[in-house]
This record gives C-alpha cells, sequence and structure tokens, in this order.
C-alpha cells in the first residue's frame, strides 16, 4: 500500500529566496503528524505544497499515489486549514454558516451532525458576521471545518491562534476522540509544542527549509537526554556523546544530548552521581534549532 | 469534465461573496422607482409621467461598476478557492459560467426596461447603435449584441485581474494599458458602431473572437497562480514593462483620436415645437468626393407637414422623407456643395432629429 504522503527532492523558492530545499519526506496512513519548526523554517510553504495551492520549484509530491497538481480526486481528499483570517480576507462578506455551507460543498465527507456538534461544543453564532469574530472565534471555525471535513489527509497549520487554554483542550479532546473512530493522516503544525505532543506520533522537524529529522515520538523520547552532575565527569563520561546544549551553573552542569543511552550506560552514569532525565519535546526542538551544526537526522 | 458539484460549489462561493452587489444594485433601483412613485402620487400625475428614462442612465452606471466589480471579485476568491482544494481550471471555467449567468441576467435586466421604453415612448423613437427603439422587436439584436459585449468586458477584467493576482501591481497595471491601448485605436470603429450599428454579424463574430482570446490569455495566467496574493512591489522588469506599455498608450490614444477626427464630420441638428405655420431650415455642406454620408432621420408629427430634403451639387433629391419617420441610410456623397433643408408648414406637436456622419 502506497504511503499517504511521498514527497521527493522538493525545492520551492520564492524569487530570490529559497523556502524549501530538497525535501524527501514520507508519510504513513493514518497516523498523526506533528510539523514542527521555527518561524521561517518552511512549514506553511510544506503545508500549502502539499495542499496544491502552491506549486514546487522542484521536485515531486504524491498524495495516495498521485501527482497533486490540478488532480481533482487528489485534492478532494485534502482539507487544508491555514491561520483562517488570511483566508478570510477574499471573503469578508461572509457569515460563520457561510463559512460551513461552503465547506460541506467541496468536501466530500463532509459530516454535517460531527459539524453541529462542534458548533454547539465551541458555542459558535452562526449568524456572526466574519468582521464580529475574534481571533479565537475564526480559530474555532477553521477546527469546526477541519474536522468535520473527515478529508483522509488533513493539514493543520497552526489551528487555534487565539483560543484560551480551556478551548484548546478541549480541540485536542475532540481532535483524540475524533481520529481514534475515524483514522486518517494528519498533519499538525504548531508553536504549542508541549501541549499537542500527546497527540503526535511521528515528528517531522524543519529548519531553515530543510529536513532536521522525522522519527516517530517513542524514538525521540527514548534518543533524548538531560544530564545533570558535576561538569569534570560530564565532560568525561558523554565525550563520544552528541551533545546540543550545555548549561553551566558553577561546577555543576547540565548537558542536554540527542543521542541513545543504553541499558548498560544508564546505570553508570547514575553510579557516577549524575541525573539522568528525559528531554522534552519542546526542548529538544528548541535545542535542536538553535544548535543545529553537525546533526543532520 | 469538471464535476457538477464543484461548479455549484464555486458558484455558491461566488454568490456568498457577490451578493451584495446585487442588494446595492437593487436598492439603487427601488430607491428610484419609490422616488418616481412619491412624486407621480404627490402631483396627482397620470401613470404616463412615470419616466422609465430616469432609469436607464441609473441602471447603466450601476452596471458599468458591476461588470468590474464582479470579476474582480472573482478574482479576488482564487486564494480562497484553491484552499478549497479547487484546481486552476475548474476556478476559470465556473468564473466563465458566472460571467455568462451575470450577463445574461443583465442583458434580460436592460433589454426589459429598454423594451418598456420603446413601447411607452410617444415621441421621437430613441435611436442605439443603429437601431431605433420602437417596439419589443426592436430590442432583439440590441440585447443579443450585449449580452455578447457584456461577456466579453467580464472576461477582460477577469483576465487583468488574474495577471494582477499572478505578476503583482505593476504587471496587472500594464497589462491594463496595454488592453486600453488597443481599445484606443479602434475608438473610430467602436463610436460608428455605437450610433450606426451596421453589421451586428460581424461585431458578433469579432466580440467572440476576441472573448475566446482573452479566456485562453486567462487559461495561462490562472495556470500557475498560487494561494498567495499578490504584494506590490516594484521590480526593475515590471516597472520597465508598465513604462512601455505607458508610451503605448500614449501613442494609441494619439493615434485613435486622429483616426477619429481626420476622416469624419459630423452634422447634427434637432428641433421641437407646439404649432409652425411654416418655415424652412436649410445649410449644406461640402464633399470632397469618394465619401458617404451616414444619415439618421427621425420625426414625430401629429398634423401637418414636417419634410426633409437632401439635394446633390447637381440639385438631384437624393433624399427625402415627410411626416413621422424613423430612417436611417447611406448616401453616396459626390464632390460638391450638397444642400439639406426642413420644411415645415401648419404642423402641430412636432420632433425632429437630422444627425449625420461623413465618412472617407
Amino acid at each position: 500500500m502506497k504511503n499517504a504522503i511521498e514527497i521527493y527532492n522538493l525545492t520551492k523558492e520564492y524569487g530570490n529566496t529559497i523556502a524549501l530545499e530538497n525535501v524527501t519526506i514520507s508519510c504513513a496512513h493514518n497516523k498523526i503528524y506533528g510539523l514542527l519548526g521555527r518561524n521561517g523554517a518552511g512549514k506553511t510553504t510544506l503545508m500549502h505544497l502539499l495542499a496544491g495551492q502552491l506549486l514546487p520549484t522542484e521536485g515531486s509530491i504524491h498524495i495516495y499515489g498521485e501527482n497533486v497538481y490540478e488532480n481533482h480526486e487528489a485534492l478532494a481528499k485534502i482539507c487544508y486549514i491555514g491561520p483562517f483570517s488570511n483566508i478570510n480576507n477574499y471573503v469578508k462578506a461572509y457569515r460563520v454558516r457561510d463559512f460551513f455551507k461552503t465547506a460541506s460543498l467541496f468536501y466530500p465527507n463532509w459530516d454535517q451532525d460531527f459539524a453541529d456538534k462542534l458548533i454547539r461544543l465551541f458555542s459558535l453564532d452562526i449568524k456572526k458576521h466574519y468582521r464580529n469574530l475574534s481571533s479565537g472565534m475564526l480559530s474555532m471555525v477553521s477546527i469546526v471545518i477541519s474536522l468535520a471535513s473527515r478529508a483522509p489527509l488533513t493539514l493543520l497549520d497552526e489551528p487555534y491562534t487565539g483560543l484560551d487554554a480551556a478551548a484548546r483542550q478541549e480541540f485536542y479532546d475532540v481532535l483524540a476522540e475524533d481520529y481514534s473512530n475515524h483514522p486518517r493522516t494528519i498533519i499538525f503544525s504548531t508553536h504549542l509544542i508541549d501541549e499537542a505532543s500527546k497527540l503526535f506520533e511521528d515528528v517531522i522537524l524543519l529548519h531553515q527549509g530543510q529536513i532536521l529529522l522525522q522519527k516517530s515520538l517513542e524514538t525521540l523520547e527514548e534518543s533524548s537526554f538531560v544530564i545533570t552532575g558535576d561538569e569534570e565527569i560530564l565532560k568525561s563520561v558523554l565525550s563520544n556523546k552528541n551533545i546540543i546544549r550545555i548549561e553551566n551553573m558553577g561546577r555543576r552542569a547540565a548537558y542536554s544530548l540527542y543521542d541513545t543511552l543504553s541499558e548498560q550506560e544508564k546505570p553508570v552514569l547514575t553510579q557516577a552521581g549524575l541525573e539522568v532525565r528525559s528531554l522534552t519535546l519542546q526542548q529538544l526542538f528548541v535545542y535542536l534549532t538553535a544548535n543545529k551544526e553537525g546533526l543532520r537526522c | 469534465m469538471l464535476n457538477p458539484t464543484v461548479i455549484k460549489a464555486h458558484l455558491g462561493v461566488y454568490w456568498r461573496t457577490q451578493k451584495i452587489l446585487f442588494l446595492i444594485f437593487f436598492t439603487i433601483l427601488i430607491v428610484n422607482l419609490s422616488l418616481q412613485t412619491f412624486i407621480v402620487t404627490i402631483i396627482n400625475a397620470s401613470p404616463q409621467s412615470f419616466n422609465i428614462a430616469t432609469l436607464l442612465p441609473t441602471l447603466i452606471g450601476v452596471l458599468i461598476g458591476m461588470l468590474v466589480a464582479i470579476p474582480i471579485i472573482q478574482v479576488t476568491s482564487i486564494p480562497y478557492l484553491l484552499t478549497l482544494g479547487s484546481r486552476r481550471k475548474d476556478i476559470l471555467f465556473s468564473s466563465t459560467v458566472n460571467n455568462a449567468l451575470y450577463t445574461t441576467g443583465i442583458t434580460a435586466i436592460l433589454s426589459t426596461l429598454l423594451g418598456i421604453y420603446a413601447t411607452t415612448s410617444n415621441d421621437l423613437a430613441a435611436i442605439y447603435m443603429g437601431t431605433f427603439l420602437t417596439g419589443w422587436s426592436s430590442i432583439l439584436p440590441i440585447s443579443l449584441f450585449n449580452l455578447f459585449l457584456f461577456f466579453l468586458v467580464t472576461n477582460i477584467i477577469f483576465f487583468i485581474g488574474a495577471t494582477f493576482q499572478r505578476w503583482g501591481l505593476m504587471w496587472g497595471l500594464g497589462s491594463l494599458l496595454l488592453i486600453l491601448s488597443f481599445s484606443v485605436i479602434f475608438l473610430k470603429e467602436f463610436y460608428h458602431f455605437y450610433l450606426w450599428g451596421e453589421s451586428y454579424l460581424f461585431a458578433h463574430l469579432v466580440i467572440i473572437l476576441i472573448s475566446v482570446f482573452f479566456v485562453s490569455l486567462s487559461t495561462l495566467t490562472l495556470s500557475k497562480i498560487e494561494v498567495r496574493s499578490y504584494r506590490p512591489r516594484i521590480t526593475f522588469p515590471s516597472f520597465i514593462f508598465f513604462v512601455g506599455m505607458l508610451i503605448i498608450l500614449i501613442s494609441s490614444s494619439y493615434h485613435g483620436v486622429d483616426r477619429l477626427s481626420s476622416d469624419t464630420s459630423t452634422i447634427n441638428i434637432n428641433d421641437r415645437f407646439v404649432s409652425y405655420d411654416q418655415g424652412v431650415r436649410e445649410n449644406s455642406f461640402y464633399s470632397a468626393g469618394n465619401q458617404n454620408l451616414h444619415l439618421s432621420w427621425r420625426s414625430h408629427i401629429k398634423e401637418g407637414d414636417l419634410v426633409i430634403t437632401l439635394k446633390s451639387p447637381t440639385h438631384e433629391i437624393a433624399y427625402t422623407a415627410s411626416g413621422s419617420t424613423n430612417e436611417m441610410v447611406t448616401i453616396p456623397l459626390t464632390e460638391g456643395e450638397w444642400n439639406y433643408s426642413v420644411t415645415v408648414k401648419n404642423a402641430f406637436d412636432g420632433r425632429y432629429s437630422f444627425r449625420g456622419l461623413i465618412k472617407k
């Protein structure tokens, strides 16, 4: 069975600016991927390219084995929701109900009952005009569309701008429940990494237009640590490890590493008086993108 | 083949974004009609006092605005449609369908008003593109022509909008200037057709060909359009293109106006009266020969005689008409002084209009 997404040597240039360079990734069916990267890393460009809204400068994109460009069959399987206000600039005359009505016309798997349920959950007033909606409410509109579309490939690009913590939690819960009932491939781009990381199965990390890593969350958890203790001991025992950050605190230090620790190595470190903890995904992201020298996975 | 659901979805987007324009359009019409009804009621006048002619300029003004606004709104919907998984060719197809639907509707409204105007007018018949508005049947050729013309205009504006969307401000303005340049070169032909009509079939063929050309250009432009909207960024090539097109427009304007004035001259006389015992209004013009006089004569009289006579340099009668008449003729002119006269005798409640265009 073909992968849901196959991207090969993808490059996208805007004039003289290279937004994406030689990106090659593949995504399996029915998985949630976290697409992470700093501002300007190329996440939104990649999402747009996947949805056929931008055209590649070089390389190829295949969705469910088909070229996405001008392909009605492939495009009908994709729902891309970006920062909602950007889309709305073109349809300022719309009310909330117009957005849902339009979406229902475009997405063949649209589930109106589920949309109604989400509208009630988020207490959305469908008669409200676009210009009267707060950024949080606009995000709710986009979330309803992204979930009710039931598109086999759902692309969520920062879908909850302006949402408060409670509403975001509701969104995570609804997404997790709906995903378990209707599995599909979801690419989820966010800067609220720790919050959303519970949803991710795989992580794709983009940095300066290139893929820094694509790994399962489990693998990342098993290969990212922070080890605290005496600096001299840390230096000697971790000399052959891939250290991505060093924090000095007098004679003590905290070494963050992106590397595996074998079952034999862990007790040795503990016995040497060092404390070993796992890095959170957000910490790993921050350290990798701040210090990427010498690291290509 | 385009999926009917997709067309329906696209038209749904257009309707939701454009309905405000239709609201404005109908508001203007209703306000105008209400004002007239109010005035007629206040002065206790007969329903004939309702002047449908005053609706026409309002309607035409709104129409011109909508001919520009509708395709531009379609173009601004492109990024939104792309986010909903639309193909570029589907967007163009549904836009063209929308343009056709819109122009059909507008033509129908305009024709209805022109028809009402033509049938209720007791005075001189109005003339529009070489057709006398004397009844419903006279509206048919005009309606067909308007349908094609409006369709052409919306497609051209859609193309210009698409160039703005894809390449940005300067390239968009440049293409607008280029299209204007071509248009002004043919000012003479537009002007002549507007006044005198002539071959509708030829005009339709030309319009269809130009429409197909612009739809094809839009296809090329949209084939690589992206979700990003243009930014008004000026690059050196785009600036050079814009300046080049500006120079072309200035040159073609000079040439077009020169063509308009150099080989044509016009004669325009008209009068109206309640009663007229007797009188003759005479005038003359010189023809260098090998020219044509396009002449429209419209007259309306309740009682008495009203006669137009056109005499050649050899004093032969080249054209004459009397009483209430609507005619349009083309008369070959020989070299010399041509005379025309309008004779009125024991006439009551009359009007006439003599309009001539002398063309090489």
